[in-house]
């Protein structure tokens, strides 16, 4: 059986910073209304803290999902952009009651889990994440229906790609 | 002048900025620490059901949601006048004290502990729990991961979920404790009592042995002489969820023991143009500025202050390290680095007061809550978070509708004992000639790590971590270097 987790990050009372929650609520809409992938299992979380909670939620899975409100660069709100996690995982500390998704997951491999090796982060554009709000803005409200598209066939992909491999299947170019 | 920004803190959850000035001759002229505070949580909460309170105040924080929880739980059985009965006040405190040893825990070991294990001017790369793994062993890491997990089970098994909170209702709590879930709680709390006791064991090898580490701890650089705050049962002994606040001036002396209703004769709060963030200071003393000494109003509520505040421990194990550290270190302490050994008597006595409760036989009574009838009105509730003294205030119309909030967050009371923290620090360290190396801001950085701050929490927008960006400005205004961490 393949894992796969699709992990929604936010707070649901703070404006914008609630879209990664609504994005994986949409995915996991969308995943009950479709027939399941054959021999998957995904699993969609929505939490408001990472670090080592990621950890509690990744661990037996190969790949996963991220999907976060982003101030990595300067973006639209609303905005999606997909990130390769490989490339934004740093060997840090991330804050100081927990640690960064790095060190979660490369700890996890220490102690010989299985955590996922395929890391995709989904960031999404932000107008104001520092307001207590339960509806975020207009721009970012309007990219959640996007952003489920965008994940689930980011998934597809990944169900196609890690499928085939534990299969030992050689895909035909 | 010239000046040092460093924006945003790395390791410290939200948003902070530190800005050091300094003077044509390369001395501090002043440090200014300044939060963006997140916007309007208590007009947030104005006209909602005063019930629906301690369910929303945890998502203020994902960090530390049981404390808001509890501080908002007992607000609303004040606001209804209600009494809970005994094995609600039992549970709550069992459910509490999961909250306490999984932040504790992962507090000492991701933040704390490589500063000292791997030493404060260690390669940045290696600075982090990995690198303890790496030095100290594999299985550091399954413990650590182990009771953290425990933290979380506990405050699962006792109050149905552990993140988002819907344990307290007005009266009491929402479900009663089965025997098998008290008795794996109760296993549970006995192995963290083992990893307290490990852990302390850990801080004395690595770091009382260490002389260097002591030099650091007890020198100079990270002294501070204030007040100390921390809530305390009927003989003065730490309690953290429920009791009197009782405040120790720099001398020892009790200056102050109050019911937490009192806060506003006691408590009143000073506001900076450049920080959302007030400045809390004692009222009977009055704000004189960012000062240390008797006669300053400023004060700190942290692991460190809440042992000096105190008399003793309320457990036997946390009890012998109290008396132990304070042998050593003198009492009161006002060492900031000693913060770290109280943080690990906290953990020791939590873990030690979660198997008191947890074998305690009324905790699985059917009796967990007593219907409010009275009209409701105002209310407060003070806990005592991680990170400080918490304090939610209600004030509601005959319906229950909630008019005016005001809430004192744990973090907030130290904001000016930060602030001196971190200029005294950087008056020690930053000398006109010498090299502003990553050493040094790390060495800046642990003088407010000591208090495990936390302000603009929840907010988990990528990146998830926190660069530090370090800007020299000539006194003319222009960057003669930039250093940047991240």
């Amino acid at each position: 059986m393949i894992r796969i987790a699709v992990l929604g990050l936010g707070n649901p009372v703070l404006r914008d910073d609630s879209v990664g929650l609504r994005v994986a609520e949409a995915v996991e809409a969308r995943l009950a209304d479709q027939l399941p992938f054959p021999d998957v299992d995904v699993r969609v979380v929505q939490d408001e803290a990472g670090g080592w909670s990621v950890l509690d939620h990744v661990e037996g899975c190969q790949a996963m999902i991220l999907i976060d409100a982003s101030t990595l660069e300067p973006m639209e709100p609303g905005e999606l952009r997909w990130y390769d996690g490989r490339a934004l995982l740093s060997p840090r500390v991330g804050g100081p009651h927990s640690i960064d998704l790095f060190s979660a997951l490369e700890l996890g491999r220490k102690l010989g889990m299985t955590v996922p090796d395929e890391v995709h982060v989904l960031g999404i554009g932000i107008e104001d994440a520092w307001t207590f709000s339960e509806e975020p803005g207009e721009r970012v409200a309007a990219a959640v229906e996007p952003a489920a598209d965008m994940v689930l066939a980011r998934l597809g992909e990944i169900v196609a790609r890690v499928v085939v491999a534990d299969r030992g299947i050689v895909p035909v170019d | 002048m010239r000046t040092i920004t460093i924006d945003p803190i790395t390791r410290l959850e939200g948003h902070g900025k530190i800005t050091i000035f300094l003077d044509d001759d390369g001395e501090i002229a002043q440090t200014y620490f300044s939060v963006p505070e997140l916007r309007g949580f208590e007009k947030f909460l104005e006209g909602r059901p005063v019930e629906e309170a301690p369910r929303i105040v945890p998502r203020i924080c994902g960090v530390c949601p049981a404390c808001h929880h509890m501080a908002s739980g007992k607000a609303v059985d004040a606001v209804y006048g209600v009494e809970i009965p005994t094995a609600a006040r039992k549970l709550r405190e069992l459910f509490f004290m999961g909250e306490y040893i999984h932040s504790h825990v992962a507090h000492f070991y991701a933040l704390a502990g490589p500063d000292f294990v791997m030493g404060p001017g260690a390669d940045k790369a290696r600075r982090h729990i990995l690198g303890i793994v790496d030095k100290v062993g594999l299985e550091i890491g399954a413990k650590v991961l182990t009771y953290r997990k425990h933290g979380h089970e506990i405050m699962r098994l006792v109050g149905g979920k552990c993140t988002h909170p819907v344990y307290n209702v007005p009266g009491g709590v929402s479900r009663t404790f089965s025997e098998d879930e008290r008795k794996a709680v109760e296993t549970m709390a006995r192995e963290c009592v083992e990893l307290g006791k490990f852990s302390l064991q850990l801080f004395d090898q690595v770091v009382l042995q260490n002389s260097a580490y002591l030099d650091i701890i007890t020198g100079p650089v990270y002294q501070l002489r204030v007040h100390n705050m921390g809530l305390v049962d009927e003989r003065n002994r730490v309690n953290f969820y429920d009791g009197h606040v009782r405040v120790v001036d720099v001398r020892g002396q009790e200056i102050a023991r109050y019911a937490p209703r009192e806060y506003l004769a006691h408590v009143a709060e000073h506001v900076e143009e450049y920080s959302y963030l007030k400045y809390p200071f004692l009222k009977p003393l009055g704000w004189k500025g960012f000062v240390e000494g008797e006669e300053s109003g400023v004060y700190r509520a942290t692991p460190l202050a809440r042992l000096n505040a105190a008399d003793g421990m309320a457990t036997p194990l946390a009890q012998a390290e109290y008396e132990r550290m304070f042998k050593t270190l003198g009492r009161p302490c006002n060492l900031t680095l000693a913060t770290h050994w109280a943080r690990l008597i906290e953990l020791l006595y939590a873990s030690e007061r979660a198997l008191e409760l947890a074998a305690d036989p009324e905790v699985t009574s059917p009796h967990v809550r007593t219907l409010p009838t009275a009209t409701p009105h105002e209310g407060v509730g003070t806990v005592e978070a991680q990170r400080g003294t918490l304090t939610h205030h209600y004030v509601t119309d005959e319906k229950g509708i909630i008019t005016r909030a005001n809430l004192i967050v744990g973090t907030t009371n130290n904001n000016a004992a930060i602030t001196m923290s971190i200029k005294k620090a950087a008056s020690h360290l930053i000398r006109k000639g010498r090299p502003i190396t990553d050493e040094v801001l790390n060495m800046i950085e642990m003088a407010f790590r000591a208090y495990d701050p936390c302000f603009s929490c929840a907010t988990h927008s990528l990146p998830g971590h926190y660069p530090m960006h370090v800007t020299f400005l000539a006194p003319d205004g222009h960057t003669v270097a930039t250093l940047r961490r991240g």
